[in-house]
């Protein structure tokens, strides 16, 4: 009867594995790695964009030497009043020029935030559903179990070698069949989510195209001041340290300029449509899923390198 | 025939662990979850510490054991059905097949914190018996729909509200990066001070504009209907993955829990069996 049980489990196993989550366990968690460079490109992007903007002011304050005046914020015990609209700038410490409305604190504002984070969270569902270690877990339960159930046989005289076989038994029913729903929940929802994923995909690629944009109008006018305040340094030294930060932002325009968001968007799209395709397909396409997700990998980090470099001296 | 001492006690007990199951069943949420296995664990090993009072081949313990279970286990529907039977109507036997009943009298209540019975008898299906190759075939037909076309369509999808508005934003960003690339070339080829001032202060409101145009551009996204519609969807897959996720674990937890039970009776066993 063990030899029968044993042969039962061999056959299943050779099903099982055809319908197992696990398959594509590296590539999800490269997906949702590539995905979280998006993420981090949207915030350094932004943060990118604002810092360049006061950057940009403070140039154009040194070269006119304005006055320079705080904000009512500033002053000790002095609660700063809710303004919204044009004065929602003055709730908080900050300087600006006398006599003048004080600047906004970023050049732009986005929600891509939020959407990016959809995104993130569906990425690690995908990678929680493909988690071996949880599995690990499961089995080693069952094992626990079915030694237990063993020793009990045993204490009451009953034959070990049938009871250990069909603890086995359940322990890896169990787990094939928990293994089996995980696919088919993992095949189904990766299919509904192909389509808002498309669009969501798109739509970031369009959000991310305009901070890259805001991102070189802004040191492109901060190179040009720069470039204008070279003859007034007061020395060579000075000059030096000048025309060093003024290449370096150039260096930072360029990378910008050759980085890509919509086409980095595009290849998680066309990463996650590779992955749906190959979980509909019995045969299985490990090779072409890994491909496509490696290529959206690049693509996220070399934008998010992009969007993280820049001075703004 | 006689019933020894014993062989009541061994009946009673299986009556208890025969009530028990009934009603555990009786409570449990929606479809059979793999907790449900603590309730095996309990019977099995009941079984197995009647064992240890006489040899199961020939002591009438496990029998015993065995009826009581059943008279438990369908002594807990008899006294449903008796109950039913004695409700003045409130219930009826339809509510054996599919749990309705009369709604409560106008003085009459039902405290929102009384545990909800899922079934008085039956097994629960519930929503997880799927036929496989229908899902299988919605897999496939929802990867061909989402899939480009193998052949130029004749007729171009109308464009979105969305993509109108992105679309009108794009020429005026172009035509304004035009103005701005013409700025920068003129004053890098000027070497008047003060007409280069004039282009840089030019170059400055220009981008200024170029900004506007950016900011326009990420609001039509922000607050674009495809992205919200998109995003409550994909949130509804994240949730069934992350909630197909936390089974595994719960049901390594219950296997969890029902192996130091078992090994807790394992210890018991081990412990009688040298004085039996």
């Amino acid at each position: 009867m063990s030899h029968m049980i044993k042969v039962v489990l061999v056959a299943v196993a050779c099903t099982a594995t055809a319908c197992s989550p696990y398959v594509y366990k590296d590539e999800i968690n490269s997906f949702a790695s590539g995905v979280d460079n998006l993420s981090d490109a949207v915030k350094a992007g932004t943060k990118g964009v604002a810092e360049d903007h006061q950057s940009l002011q403070r140039l154009k304050w040194a070269k006119s030497r304005a006055m320079i005046a705080l904000t009512i914020a500033c002053s000790p015990g002095e609660q700063p009043a809710q303004n919204t609209g044009a004065r929602a700038a003055e709730s908080v410490c900050t300087i600006h020029e006398a006599a003048k409305p004080v600047p906004k604190r970023t050049a732009i504002e986005t929600k891509a935030g939020v959407l990016v984070k959809g995104l993130q969270e569906y990425a690690a569902a995908l990678a929680a559903v493909t988690n071996a270690a949880d599995r690990q877990a499961l089995d080693d339960a069952a094992s626990s179990l079915g030694q237990s159930i063993s020793t009990i046989v045993t204490a009451v005289g009953a034959d070990t070698g049938s009871a250990g076989a069909v603890g086995d038994l359940v322990a890896f029913g169990l787990g094939t069949a928990l293994d089996f729903e995980r696919f088919r929940v993992l095949r189904k929802r990766t299919a509904e989510a192909q389509a808002p994923l498309s669009e969501l995909g798109k739509r970031l690629g369009t959000a991310l195209d305009a901070i890259r944009d805001a991102r070189v109008a802004e040191l492109a006018e901060v190179a040009q001041m720069m470039a204008t305040s070279l003859q007034a340094m007061p020395d060579q030294a000075s000059y030096a340290e000048r025309l060093a930060a003024l290449q370096a932002t150039t260096v930072a325009i360029q990378a910008l300029r050759v980085s890509n968001p919509i086409n980095a968007a595009q290849d998680m799209v066309k990463a996650h449509d590779k992955l749906v395709t190959a979980l509909a397909d019995e045969k299985r396409q490990v090779a072409a899923v890994g491909a496509a997700i490696k290529e959206f990998v690049e693509k996220a980090k070399a934008l998010r390198a992009a969007m993280t470099a820049g001075t703004t001296s | 025939m006689t019933i020894t001492f014993a062989e009541f006690g061994a009946f009673c007990f299986g009556v208890v662990i025969g009530w028990f199951v009934y009603f555990t069943n009786r409570y449990r949420k929606g479809e059979a979850q793999f907790s449900d296995i603590t309730t095996l664990v309990g019977i099995i090993g009941g079984g197995a510490l009647t064992a240890l009072f006489g040899d199961p081949k020939t002591s009438s313990l496990f029998p015993a054991y065995c009826i009581g279970l059943a008279a438990g286990f369908f002594g807990y529907f008899v006294t449903l059905v008796v109950m039913v039977s004695k409700s003045k109507g409130a219930f009826t036997w339809s509510w054996f097949l599919d749990g309705r009943r009369r709604k409560p009298g106008e003085d009459e209540e039902i405290l929102p914190d009384t545990r909800v019975t899922t079934a008085p008898m039956a097994l629960q299906l519930g929503l997880g018996r799927r036929v496989s190759a229908l899902e299988q075939g919605h897999v496939r037909m929802a990867a061909i729909a989402n899939a480009p076309l193998a052949f130029e369509s004749p007729i171009p999808p109308t464009p979105s509200p969305t993509d109108e508005a992105l679309r009108v934003v794009d020429q005026a960003k172009l035509a304004v990066e035009g103005a701005l690339r013409e700025l920068m070339e003129r004053i890098g080829q000027t070497t008047d001070p003060v007409k280069a001032e004039k282009l840089r202060d030019a170059y400055s409101e220009t981008r200024e504009v170029y900004m506007d145009l950016l900011q326009l551009q990420l609001k039509i996204v922000d607050d674009s209907p495809e992205v919200q519609a998109a995003l409550a969807k994909l949130k509804v897959a994240t949730d069934a993955l992350k909630d197909e996720a936390a089974r595994m674990k719960e049901a390594a937890d219950a296997i969890a829990t029902a192996a130091k039970v078992a090994a807790l009776i394992a210890k018991v066993v081990g412990f009688l069996a040298p004085f039996i």
